[in-house]
């Protein structure tokens, strides 16, 4: 018995063996796998451009930046372009790693579905990668040189996905959320859309500097760039403002309060500062900025026979985080309560772009709020009511409240 | 007596390997077909098993043999076979699904490059090894695998369910009555898995209130499926018929894993490690029923019929297999429902052997 399992033990050993000195396990050789980090689709003469951003590792024993390739490929789909862009490149095109998709300013004005939908097909890519548009051709702002890291998408994608404490102004999104949110009975989404700054050019909507240090409008910079780099230093990336979708098709945008009003009914917003300028304090005027330390938001909706509401309740636990006054005082060290004018002030601001918010989605006809999703999970007697004309029966309910601490 | 299995084996083999083949495909096939009720149709289904593992239960505290024994005291041996035979077409089609899943999952995303079926061929060399083995094989499997099983899923829910939205599947019923019938008849070919149970009658020692610990398992085992399926739907909502393998996808759009990497493969290897044992069940079954029909002298020659029928069937129909199984959920859910659950209920009215033969001599 034990000479016949031996025997067993040697044919399915010599088997395994066979399998694989004959087909080396059909592994593909590491050399010719390319490692793409991000993608830029554009749309030219009705095909698509596929750029990708390819890391090239480098065996080396002393500290250099990453190193990066930039290939294209066309083709009539999506899958066309890439096959196309391995054919040429003689690399293959691995998208396990890659977390970023650019869609350039001309496939944009197109049905971006259709090109999307394939990296939501495919499991050869993440469909947790982030999705961007841009505001002009996306291989041009994937080759674009900047300070904040040699591999540009790697610089998008730290603006794109910060960590909780910073600002969370950047309406982020990713292949799953945005094809789930088109599929839906809303067939709505969004993503944001990446401008190139420059970096001692002051923000256009801000009129901050851009390159001053832990500026709080979704962009980055580095004080210490290289002489030698003077060039690269030139590029920065802000994605503060939100392309709206519908049916694949973009409708409109939010602009940064807008996109900064919409993340406070999204996830975290703790961290988030938002200035509120010339608040009336004895006699003057004073710029405050406050911090969010915590933030409980809803949107609801209520469908009745007669009638359909949308309640958006947010409140917002603030400190100051500065204050220009004249003296000095004890407000930011001590947490103290906020002056009734600044809370005022900071409500109004709220108030009115939330309005504008819901406005915008109705003109729109893009669902940001998902209220359609939410006629029918929630109020699925009334469903075949609204779901035709739901946002020109639609009544708003927005209540917004700023606290500081208590006395 | 000399028993082959335990009480607490019973009731870790249905934790350990009845889960296990419904995480794959079926929530997506769920999906499609009842969308946010597809919690509904998995509950069904359950319930039917429910009923027929109780009943099956029943058998097992009723029974002074095994399985086979009974049906011939009952049937006599024309009648034994014709039963069997019927269980033996069962877990020939019962295999194919879960097979076919796994290996196209190893092929699409353990290995995305080039996908081929010699990847996942070395499995039926352990599957042979499992089939020549006694029943008691699969008890101390069960004992070492259930840790894997449960860590595994424990490790795949804490990660997805921070991104569940669990009010995608509100409003309950809205598809109909229709559509949680649909889904439930042709995801049978899941469930079903009392079958499995029968053969356990007269191998483990019943005692008193066994059946409390052997249900109170099954409950478990409907736990960790419908909370799975919940979860899938409340993380994809109306793109989770598109999401083909539900177990990779549910866990990775957790911060752990930008942090970290793809850190929700550890319990997803725990998983696949356990169902190596789960997916050669029906074929495991399918060797005893041969042996008892055929009574082979080598213990090699039905694993080698088994396994083999299962190979040709990936390797001629690889081209084909969707279309296959397609087939199979269509028309083959009656077959499922009757031999999976309709049979095993009527278990429960098995007479012992003991005292067929009483009333014979009498």
């Amino acid at each position: 018995m034990q000479i016949k399992r031996t025997k067993f033990l040697m044919l399915a050993l010599l088997l395994i063996a066979f399998m694989f000195f004959t087909s080396d396990l059909v592994l593909i050789d590491v050399e010719k796998t390319s490692i793409i980090t991000a993608v830029a689709i554009d749309m030219e003469d009705e095909e698509y451009i596929v750029t990708a951003q390819i890391a090239v590792p480098e065996a080396t024993d002393t500290n250099t930046e990453n190193q990066k390739a930039q290939i294209s490929g066309k083709g009539s789909t999506v899958g066309a372009a890439l096959k196309d862009l391995g054919d040429t490149s003689g690399w293959f095109p691995k998208l396990s790693f890659c977390n970023l998709i650019l869609i350039g300013e001309n496939l944009a004005k197109t049905n971006v579905m259709n090109a999307l939908d394939y990296f939501a097909k495919t499991l050869r890519v993440q469909d947790s990668a982030l999705v961007v548009m841009c505001e002009k051709s996306a291989k041009e702002i994937l080759a674009l040189a900047t300070p904040l890291d040699n591999i540009s998408s790697f610089a998008i994608q730290k603006i794109l996905l910060k960590t909780i404490g910073f600002n969370r102004d950047i309406a982020t999104t990713d292949i799953k959320t945005f094809c789930s949110g088109h599929y839906s009975d809303s067939a709505s989404a969004y993503m944001p859309v990446i401008k190139c700054i420059k970096a001692d050019e002051p923000n256009s909507e801000g009129g901050e500097s851009i390159s001053a240090s832990g500026s709080d409008k979704g962009s980055q910079s580095s004080s210490n760039s290289e002489s030698e780099k003077k060039e690269n230093s030139d590029n920065l990336f802000d994605a503060t403002t939100t392309a709206l979708f519908k049916n694949g098709y973009k409708v409109g945008e939010l602009d940064e309060n807008l996109s900064l009003v919409f993340n406070a009914f999204g996830g975290s917003f703790n961290g988030t500062t938002i200035p509120i300028d010339g608040v009336p304090f004895g006699g003057k005027t004073v710029n405050y900025l406050l911090t969010v330390i915590n933030k409980i938001s809803s949107v609801k909706l209520s469908a009745t026979e007669n009638d359909l509401t949308l309640k958006l309740n947010l409140t917002l636990y603030c400190k100051i985080a500065d204050v220009n006054t004249d003296y000095s005082d004890d407000s930011l060290s001590n947490n103290a309560p906020l002056p009734e004018p600044l809370i005022e002030k900071a409500e109004n601001f709220f108030t009115e772009y939330v309005n504008e918010l819901v406005e915008t989605s109705v003109q729109t006809e893009c669902d940001i709020f998902k209220i359609k999703e939410k006629l029918y999970r929630h109020n699925y007697k009334q469903y075949s009511r609204y779901k035709d004309n739901y946002f020109s029966a639609l009544k708003t309910d927005i209540n917004v409240n700023v606290y500081g601490q208590s006395q | 007596m000399n028993y082959a299995l335990k009480t607490r084996q019973v009731c870790l083999f249905i934790i350990a390997f009845l889960p296990l083949s419904k995480l794959f495909v079926l929530p997506s096939v769920l999906a499609k077909i009842a969308n946010e009720d597809l919690w509904l149709c998995t509950v069904l289904s359950l319930l039917l098993d429910f009923i027929s593992l109780s009943a099956v239960l029943y058998a097992c505290k009723k029974a002074d043999t095994d399985f086979f024994g009974l049906l011939r005291a009952n049937f006599g041996k024309v009648g034994e076979v014709i039963v069997l035979v019927l269980f033996l077409i069962y877990f020939t089609f019962k295999a194919i699904n879960p097979l076919t899943e796994q290996n196209e999952y190893v092929k699409l995303t353990l290995y995305t490059l080039m996908p081929t079926l010699l990847y996942f061929l070395p499995f039926f060399i352990v599957c042979f090894y499992l089939c020549t083995k006694k029943l008691r094989i699969l008890g101390r499997a069960a004992d070492i695998m259930w840790l894997a099983t449960i860590i595994g899923v424990t490790i795949l829910f804490a990660m997805s369910i921070s991104n569940a939205d669990f009010s995608a599947i509100l409003p309950i019923g809205a598809r109909g009555f229709n559509a949680i019938i649909k889904g439930s008849y042709k995801s049978l070919n899941w469930f079903g898995d009392s079958a499995y149970l029968l053969f356990f009658i007269g191998n483990f020692k019943y005692k008193k209130r066994d059946y409390i610990k052997i249900l109170c398992s099954f409950l478990i085992h409907a736990v960790i499926v419908t909370s799975f399926v919940i979860i899938f739907y409340s993380i994809f909502t109306s793109i989770a018929y598109r999401q083909r393998f539900a177990l990779t996808e549910i866990s990775k759009y957790t911060v752990v894993i930008n942090n970290m990497g793809r850190f929700d493969y550890v319990g997803i290897m725990l998983i696949l490690l356990s169902n190596m044992f789960s997916l050669s069940l029906p074929l495991y079954f399918s060797c005893k029923i041969l042996n008892r029909l055929f009574n082979f002298k080598r213990v090699f020659i039905a694993p080698i019929i088994v396994v083999s029928i299962q190979v040709i069937i990936m390797v001629f129909l690889n081209e084909n297999i969707a279309g296959f199984i397609s087939i199979i959920q269509d028309y083959g859910g009656f077959y499922f429902l009757i031999v999976g659950n309709i049979l095993p209920v009527f278990s429960a009215l098995l007479k012992p052997k003991e005292k067929i033969y009483a009333n014979q001599a009498n």
